[in-house]
């Protein structure tokens, strides 16, 4: 444990060593996008359109969507770009590398949970946003998710180490299941023609979508977790074994 | 360079970068079509968040959805025109550049930076799939929305092209401009900025308060990129208000911009690149 305990370190290290602005720069721009999203759900609905979901619920969905968008959508340094130097320092550790990936990532996230994301907690009552979840199924939601999250990523980080050159794609796909499969930014409650209830099957469905829908109350939340538990079940063991299959392949281009 | 020679030299090097994009396709047509449809599927799924959410609701922001569906077209082209002038050899991402310290590899050549900056990113066919299908999508809303489109319409629409494209351009060489002075904090800030456009230039900002409005159309001029042109091109804007703001924010961001960049420059080649140390590595 001390190791991965020690990866972490490393990477609290290393995501600090751009200095403040680098970070706050970043925080900034997200506080950015945060603002008028807000305003946009409040003028909407305040209009009188008719929603399955109340004004409150939603500022609290986007909020806690922006606070939390690292657990919510995981992304790794593995499914990074191989012309980087991550894939190869992580074999060069005396770990193992999902588990190396792992620690990186949860040492990536320290310094945004306390520096961006528990300051806009505190401020959330300033907004008029309500941040208390409405049950605490949420916090295993969360766990769910944030374990998908992992196999989910590391399935991706296999896609490019066998299509080496498709980096850009696996990202953008990525983002796409960031931006809408995933439900991160807008409720599947609120697609139209029925896609919600499709996406919410999906794996992708399980992300964040899940948990946000627990924390805001938009959903009953044991058969949420149901599908959770599931797809994690199933996930989990694809990726073990398309990793072993794939990480003979692995080719770094640079460092 | 007179400005025979100027435009002359410009468009050989298109024309060469040109070649050199086509080449790709001819020697590396896998990958350069999965670049492609890479492009279009990231940019499709931010848009069709937005269209969804206003199908659902018969509109968002003052706009019903077709409005919102011309207006992301618009947003499309609008990537899709950055895709094909800027996107090679990060030109758009600039900060990257200055950050890494590679100004020097272009301070060598023999060939004035400015003609560097406007040619080195030119992909027109790896870059074009977003064009193509955001000027697709503005065709699907004009016509759900009957809107008569003359030809004083088009060129309109290509001015307001012209004028959203030195604004994103702007806002992006003013902010990487930072990185001459912060190398390590600021290399990526060109990629946050276009994150930001590329994000909040799918939303309408009709019902959004005044402040706010008024603060993403001239501090942060976003809504000028998208929303704004938008608004002109389907008529629920005074043409010539909307055409006067748009022409008044691209002289004023491209002055801040080249100002900046021109200042930063100057302390560049005083100081040179802080970035990699004696033995090589990046701090």
């Amino acid at each position: 444990m001390k190791r991965y305990i020690a990866t972490i370190k490393l990477t609290v290290k290393e995501k600090l060593s751009g200095g403040l602005l680098a970070l706050y720069a970043s925080y900034a721009f997200r506080l950015f996008y945060l603002v008028p999203l807000l305003y946009l759900w409040r003028g909407l609905f305040q209009s009188g359109v008719v929603s399955e979901m109340t004004l409150p619920q939603m500022l609290s969905y986007t909020y806690i969507s922006a606070l939390l968008t690292e657990q919510l959508n995981v992304r790794t340094p593995m499914s990074g770009w191989l012309s980087g130097d991550g894939f190869i320092n992580a074999c060069k550790r005396p770990t193992h590398i999902l588990a190396d990936f792992t620690a990186q990532t949860v040492g990536g996230w320290l310094q945004t949970l306390l520096l961006f994301s528990l300051p806009l907690a505190l401020a959330a009552p300033l907004l008029g946003v309500p941040i208390l979840p409405k049950t605490i199924w949420f916090l295993p939601s969360l766990l769910l998710c944030v374990s998908l999250g992992f196999a989910i990523d590391f399935i991706f980080a296999c896609f490019i180490l066998r299509l080496k050159n498709a980096t850009w794609l696996a990202y953008s796909i990525r983002m796409a299941v960031t931006y809408l499969f995933s439900g991160s930014l807008i409720p599947f409650a609120l697609l139209p023609w029925g896609i919600g209830n499709w996406l919410r099957l999906s794996p992708f469905g399980s992300l964040a979508g899940a948990p946000l829908a627990i924390f805001t109350g938009i959903e009953a939340p044991l058969p949420l977790l149901a599908a959770q538990l599931f797809w994690n079940l199933a996930i989990w063991p694809l990726t073990i074994l398309y990793f072993n299959k794939s990480r003979e392949r692995m080719v770094s281009h640079g460092g | 360079m007179g400005a025979k020679d100027f435009f002359r030299r410009l468009f050989r090097l298109y024309w060469l970068y040109a070649k050199m994009d086509a080449a790709w396709i001819m020697r590396d047509t896998k990958y350069c079509l999965i670049g492609i449809l890479a492009d279009f599927i990231g940019n499709l799924s931010v848009l069709s968040g937005v269209f969804l959410m206003a199908e659902r609701f018969g509109g968002v922001g003052g706009m019903n959805s077709d409005e919102v569906l011309f207006m992301l077209g618009y947003n499309a082209v609008t990537t899709g025109l950055f895709l094909i002038f800027v996107n090679g050899n990060n030109i758009g991402n600039i900060s990257r550049i200055i950050g890494r310290g590679q100004m020097d590899h272009k301070l060598i050549q023999p060939l004035p930076l400015r003609l560097q900056l406007l040619t080195e990113g030119f992909m027109p066919i790896s870059g074009s799939g977003q064009l193509w299908a955001g000027l697709a999508v503005c065709g699907v809303a004009l016509w759900r929305l009957q809107y008569p489109v003359t030809v004083g319409w088009i060129m309109l629409f290509i001015l307001s092209h012209i004028l959203s494209k030195i604004i994103l351009l702007s806002m992006m060489y003013f902010a990487s401009s930072l990185a001459f002075w912060f190398p390590v904090a600021a290399e990526e800030i060109s990629t946050d900025v276009l994150d930001v456009q590329w994000h909040l230039s799918s939303y309408p900002l009709g019902q959004m308060p005044m402040v706010l409005k008024i603060a993403l159309n001239t501090v942060v001029p976003i809504g000028l990129t998208v929303w704004l042109p938008s608004l002109v091109l389907l008529g629920k804007q005074r043409l010539d208000f909307g055409l006067a703001i748009l022409l008044i924010a691209a002289g004023v961001a491209a002055f801040c911009a080249t100002t900046l960049f021109k200042k930063g420059l100057k302390h560049y080649e005083k100081i040179g690149s802080q970035r990699y140390k004696d033995w090589g590595h990046r701090r």
